[in-house]
């Protein structure tokens, strides 16, 4: 951090104000914390623009006192570069690069020139895109406990005390007992917020300034809710069919083919609508042309009430009765992966934001924590209760709500730990991370609470890509991009970077000579062999016999062996695939 | 406006890309208008034009009738109606200094004009040349030294003249056929090549008394360019459907062959950058080439655009003038989905960047595919087609020939110097 800190005044120097969530600052005084608490909010970071340590009218060069080669007015008075971290750098790469065994190969003089010119300016981007972090203007935020306490203790009237006063304005709670359970949703920008009661209530809110935008009663069950690309529409499954509605409450759409829908997702850049039917059906609506992309059923038990989607590379995940859950691309009718995941049926599951990790909870009272790069192994597994929701936060904490307790972890991996607990009046049906707040929203059976839970959210928006302060006119053109950047359905893959690799195996065959296509005529067509009935139980019963002559002659070989005294050979044990949860000792 | 850069805010990064690319090159095909302007006006072939070495706007053009013709490309108008000949006009140049245009024409005179309109002419006066040499020679072509008051034309033999002196300086020969095409080289100014009828292409330098050397293809050439920015370097367009880059070092060896016309190529030019080519042929279109690649990037053609007679690069690499037989001289812009005219600093970093993304993901299927799609006349596709057959039944056939001899016996050319019969000192 050493020669960073040149470019700051010292922290002491400045007076720490909290300020408000990146609006004006309000100089509330604070008490003399036991706890530290930072939201989102306090921009801890004096500005580079700042100098107040400086005195006026002096050149930096030479108040430092530092020996430098020109002390002309106009000189930068910080010539060389500031110091990269290495892993502020690795933060940003896209990956290893060219290596210098690859740059041998290249066959020209010329090519390999270009390329390596090429990874250059790459570099350089990624660098750039490295030292810009030193404009980011807010810090996230965080609980600083003394050594005998644990953040476990801390209650949301503690939080509220010591945070300033619009910080304290995001903990609050709307009564609504009577159309309950409630499903929520927060729009892509954190910034409004859309509750769907189980009994036809529904109501949208900007939630920071607390203005009801509409509120409306469907008088019929509605299933779940969801914005979608903007704060204009929203999509609601209710009993029959989904209807997407605008912000006024106006019905706009009535999706008839999604009918029976149980739960819902939206794929922002795709602008797909994911709905998993009563049926076992998913569907995917492309919202933007209101046409059905892909429409199949699940076929791994019934419904699949548990879905949500990879933020990552767009796969949709569904948790089913059997404990496992599926992996699917609209592409694709059959599931990209299945996993085992419980010995019991799936409640929750979640997928955090970076793609990285996937969280499963399941009746048998456990919240599995699974990597979800590699090969899809369990990374922890602990008992906490039937998770009934579970949600990520952009900076990586898991919520899952049991009963009417809402348990946010902090870390995820193998060093999880629960961070804070919120326990609501009844129970928890529905739990979302707001982005860019440090903020989770809690829907019960009572209505909706919305409670702080300091360093969830991203401190730092990029403007052109989410932004919470957007104008109306910002909110079109960005619709419009958007639009224009809709990503086709086709390039749903498990694997995100596959678009961007060389395509190997299409050259192999090329250099191998394989034609790309089959023309028709060279297809030899042959008849189907027809199943002759009356020969059926003769092949089984050659077949039968054919293995007990292979399983005598082993186990013959076997006892010889033995006889001989060689070691036997190591049968496979088939076990049950469940097995694998078993402790240790059980196993043996 | 506050950003942040970090990649998980940024999800679907190379996704996105792709479809902007894919936009991006659906949209430069949506903007490919080419065609700017027609300068109509003569009354016969146009036969020559002529780029003025000063002035980018200025534009002289020969006809089939005599007359010679002064554009303003600017306003597409016609400033200056001359005369000049009685019979075809061969050929253009223009002295180092810009100020006076030489015209040669089928009626065996070299005529010498000012560049500048004349102040005050009355109305009705026939214009007439500075100064005029008749001379006894045919004359194909003309073309000046790039500093000395020199220059050279062709017909019978290669002929230097030096400024209004009556008779030629020198004369080279080599052979007995005619030539058709002579051009100075601009940087190595005392180089000249030219083309001849007997299916060479000469090498000349002035300061010797006979010619260099020569290569003899398997057809006649039409037309020679130098590239203006590598000296050793110059086109020729060929009867054979194809034109040829040369090092005029290893005449053996051409450097490049540019495929794709289906008919005789008549005249090429280098852009002044020359990093580009043009083409135009008898089979009525014009094609642009990038000087190392074997494949035209681009073609154009009009449904009421005749066969070509001359091509132009203008020398703001924006533009390219052609001539053809139905009497006009058409102005195309050289990159065709251009905008013309101011862009703002948005529109600018649009397009650079969606030319960058153009640049990444060229090699993507989809969008080669839209990129190099251009709809052709259907002669063209027919012939096209048939040129295709042609060159397939020709390499089996060869390549059966090879499989059923002695190995090495039929050697296996490559294809630029399949046309290539010799090169002589």
């Amino acid at each position: 951090m050493g020669k960073v800190q040149r470019y700051f005044s010292t922290e002491s120097s400045q007076e720490k104000v909290p300020t408000t969530v990146r609006k004006s600052s309000n100089d509330s005084p604070i008490k003399k914390p036991k706890v530290q608490i930072e939201t989102i909010v306090a921009s801890k970071r004096p500005k580079k623009w700042e100098k107040t340590t400086r005195p006026r009218g002096k050149f930096p060069g030479k108040f430092r006192g530092k020996k430098r080669k020109s002390k002309k007015p106009g000189d930068d008075p910080f010539p060389k570069k500031v110091h990269l971290a290495k892993e502020q750098l690795k933060r940003y790469s896209r990956g290893p690069g060219l290596t210098k065994a690859v740059i041998k190969n290249i066959q020209t003089k010329v090519r390999a020139k270009k390329i390596i010119k090429k990874e250059k300016q790459v570099l350089s981007g990624l660098e750039q895109a490295a030292r810009s972090e030193l404009l980011l203007s807010e810090q996230n935020g965080g609980i600083d406990v003394e050594d005998w306490e644990h953040t476990l203790q801390l209650k949301q009237c503690d939080i509220v005390n010591h945070v300033d006063i619009t910080s304290a304005s995001k903990k609050f709670e709307l009564r609504l007992d009577k159309f309950g359970p409630y499903h929520i949703d927060y729009s892509l920008n954190g910034r409004q917020l859309l509750l769907g009661g189980r009994k036809g209530h529904i109501a949208a809110l900007d939630w920071v300034n607390k203005s009801l935008l509409c509120e409306v009663n469907v008088t019929e069950s509605v299933h779940d809710v969801k914005w979608l690309h903007n704060e204009t529409l929203f999509a609601v499954a209710q009993k029959g069919w989904t209807y997407i509605y605008d912000n006024q409450g106006l019905e706009v759409h009535c999706l008839k083919k999604l009918d029976r829908v149980y739960s819902l997702d939206f794929l922002p850049y795709h602008f797909l609508l994911v709905a998993g039917h009563e049926t076992g059906f998913l569907s995917w609506v492309d919202v933007s042309i209101g046409k059905i992309v892909a429409q199949f059923k699940s076929r791994v038990g019934p419904a699949p009430n548990v879905l949500t989607t990879n933020p990552a590379n767009a796969v949709t995940f569904c948790g089913h009765s059997n404990g496992t859950v599926t992996l699917w691309a609209p592409s694709v009718k059959d599931p990209l992966a299945s996993i085992l995941c419980h010995g019991s049926p799936i409640s929750a599951v979640g997928v955090d934001s970076v793609g990285r990790l996937m969280a499963t909870g399941g009746y048998d009272g456990t919240l599995r924590l699974w990597d979800l790069r590699n090969n899809y192994l369990p990374i922890s597994t602990c008992k906490v209760g039937v998770p009934t929701a579970l949600n990520f936060s952009q900076r990586g904490m898991l919520a899952t709500s049991i009963a009417n307790q809402s348990l946010v972890f902090s870390e995820m991996g193998s060093r999880q730990k629960p961070y804070l607990k919120h326990v609501s009046h009844s129970n928890v049906s529905s739990l979302k991370f707001c982005p860019f707040e440090d903020v989770l929203g809690i829907g019960s059976h009572d209505g909706f609470q919305s409670v702080l839970i300091p360093g969830a959210g991203e401190a730092n928006y990029d403007a052109l890509e989410r932004n919470p302060f957007q104008s109306k006119g910002q909110r079109k053109e960005s619709e419009i991009k958007a639009l224009l950047d809709k990503i086709q359905p086709e390039l749903i893959t498990l694997d995100n970077s596959l678009l961007g690799e060389v395509d190997t195996g299409a050259i192999q065959d090329e250099l191998q000579g394989k034609p790309k296509y089959v023309k028709k005529s060279d297809i030899e067509l042959s008849h189907r062999k027809k199943r002759k009935n009356a020969k059926l139980p003769k092949i089984k019963q050659g077949l039968q016999s054919e293995l007990n002559i292979k399983q005598a002659k082993s186990t013959y070989q076997q006892s010889k062996q033995q006889e001989e005294g060689k070691a036997p050979a190591v049968q496979q044990v088939f076990s049950n695939p469940l097995d694998r949860f078993k402790t240790n000792r059980k196993r043996n | 406006m506050p950003r942040n850069y970090d990649p998980a805010l940024h999800p679907f990064e190379i996704q996105r890309e792709y479809t902007r690319a894919l936009n991006a090159v659906k949209l430069e095909r949506v903007f490919a208008k080419p065609f700017v302007g027609a300068l109509d006006g003569h009354g016969d072939i146009v036969s020559c034009l002529g780029k003025h070495p000063n002035q980018i706007a200025w534009l002289f053009s020969g006809d089939a009738d005599g007359t010679v013709k002064q554009w303003n490309i600017a306003m597409k108008k016609c400033v200056r109606t001359l005369k000049a000949h009685s019979g075809y006009v061969r050929g253009i140049s223009f002295t180092p200094d810009g100020e006076t245009m030489i015209s040669v024409g089928d009626d065996k005179n070299i005529h010498f004009w000012d560049t500048c309109l004349p102040t005050s002419l009355e109305v009705g006066v026939k214009e007439s040349a500075k100064f005029s040499i008749p001379t006894k020679y045919n004359l194909a072509s003309v073309s000046s030294h790039a500093k000395t008051k020199m220059f050279a034309t062709c017909g019978d033999s290669c002929l230097l003249w030096e400024g209004e002196r009556r008779l030629p300086v020198q004369e080279f020969e080599w052979g007995v056929d005619s030539l058709n095409c002579v051009r100075f080289n601009q940087s190595q100014v005392d180089v000249l090549a030219a083309c001849a009828s007997d299916r060479s292409i000469m090498l000349y330098d002035i300061r010797g008394k006979s010619p260099i050397r020569k290569v003899v293809l398997s057809l006649k050439s039409n037309a020679l360019c130098w590239n203006p920015q590598e000296p050793f370097v110059f086109a020729v367009a060929n009867e054979d459907y194809n034109s040829y880059a040369f090092d005029m070092r290893r005449l053996k060896h051409p450097l490049n062959i540019y495929k794709d016309h289906v008919d005789a190529v008549i005249d090429l030019d280098f852009s002044p950058t020359g990093k580009e080519l043009v083409t135009g042929s008898w089979d009525k279109t014009v094609r642009l080439f990038e000087v190392d690649k074997g494949h035209s990037r681009e073609v154009y053609h009009t449904k009421r655009m005749q066969r070509l007679t001359s091509v132009m690069w203008t020398l703001d690499n924006k533009y390219i003038l052609t001539g053809s037989d139905e009497m006009n001289i058409r102005i195309w812009k050289a990159k065709a989905w251009e905008k013309l005219g101011v862009l703002k600093t948005r529109e600018r970093e649009a397009l650079s960047y969606n030319e960058a993304l153009k640049d990444k993901f060229a090699s993507f299927p989809q969008v080669k595919r839209i990129m190099r799609h251009r709809h052709v006349p259907k002669h063209v596709y027919q012939a096209k087609k048939e040129l295709r057959i042609i060159k397939d039944s020709k390499s089996r056939k060869e390549g059966n020939r090879r499989a059923h001899s002695k190995p090495g016996t039929v050697p296996t050319v490559p294809e630029r110097e399949k046309n290539i019969v010799a090169e002589m000192e």
